[in-house]
């Protein structure tokens, strides 16, 4: 059974930071489900869900612009038979080749690692890898999905 | 989110408080670049407050610690605690600042 928890467009970066504080209230009620958590778990675990959707979602603005007269993000969520949280983020731009990007950021080692660790940006979408159980871009590279499950 | 910088001193202290977005990651940078072009070369970050930052505001810290490393200082954070300790260590990032 798929529950719908929210969808919505946003066209500019500030119509989502008005939202951001209500998305952190969907995430915690939606982890709260698991039960048996103390307060302090529940917040770390709220707080890394909230940064991996926000590199989400600023990637996408950061992408969205891409030779498109109204850039566009549209954000959803929704729980999957009371199991996965799953989140989607899609831009109104041409993508990118994030498959490329994902497979080279999951065999870091050696130089490539240090260059990486000295890096000045680069890390958004392995901290969505490092905190979700599953990251997928589409092939475009416009539209991505976060799944985490919760039991 | 709030920076507190003291500067009077040869080393500077960076209280950051409440959550850096990428909004704020910019006004940090802006400020903390400013510093090192009147010859701030040692940083010391107190996270004990911070309870959100990015890849925007690690990207900030890196830069930061790349420019004071290369004038022979460096940055030093302390006080990490919860989920902000957790993304330090998930990005590696105990490996580029020392930390106490």
């Amino acid at each position: 059974m798929r529950q719908k928890i929210m969808r919505k467009t946003f066209y500019t970066e500030q119509e989502y930071r008005d939202d951001r504080e209500q998305l952190q209230h969907c995430l915690r009620e939606a982890l709260a489900m698991q039960g048996g958590k103390d307060t302090d778990s529940l917040e770390n675990e709220v707080t890394l869900l909230e940064i991996a959707l926000n590199e989400a979602v600023n990637n996408a603005f950061k992408y969205a612009e891409d030779k498109v007269a109204v850039p566009a993000v549209t954000l959803s969520m929704c729980l999957l038979h009371s199991q996965w949280l799953i989140i989607r983020v899609k831009d109104s731009g041409t993508g990118f080749k994030a498959d490329q990007v994902m497979a080279k950021l999951a065999c870091l080692c050696g130089k490539e690692e240090e260059a990486w660790q000295w890096g000045e940006s680069g890390r958004g979408l392995y901290i969505m890898a490092q905190v979700m159980d599953k990251v997928r871009y589409n092939a475009k590279g416009n539209c991505v999905m976060l799944l985490k499950t919760l039991f | 989110m709030s920076i507190n910088i003291q500067s009077d001193k040869p080393e500077v202290q960076v209280e950051l408080e409440g959550k850096i977005y990428v909004e704020d990651a910019a006004i940090l940078r802006e400020n903390l670049l400013q510093l090192i072009e009147k010859g701030k070369t040692h940083f010391v970050f107190d996270m004990t407050k911070l309870n959100y930052i990015d890849s925007s505001g690690l990207g900030v810290l890196v830069a930061i610690h790349k420019r004071a490393v290369e004038r022979g200082g460096g940055i030093v954070v302390k006080g990490l605690q919860g989920a902000v300790k957790e993304l330090f260590l998930l990005t590696r990032l105990n490996r580029v600042f020392e930390i106490i």
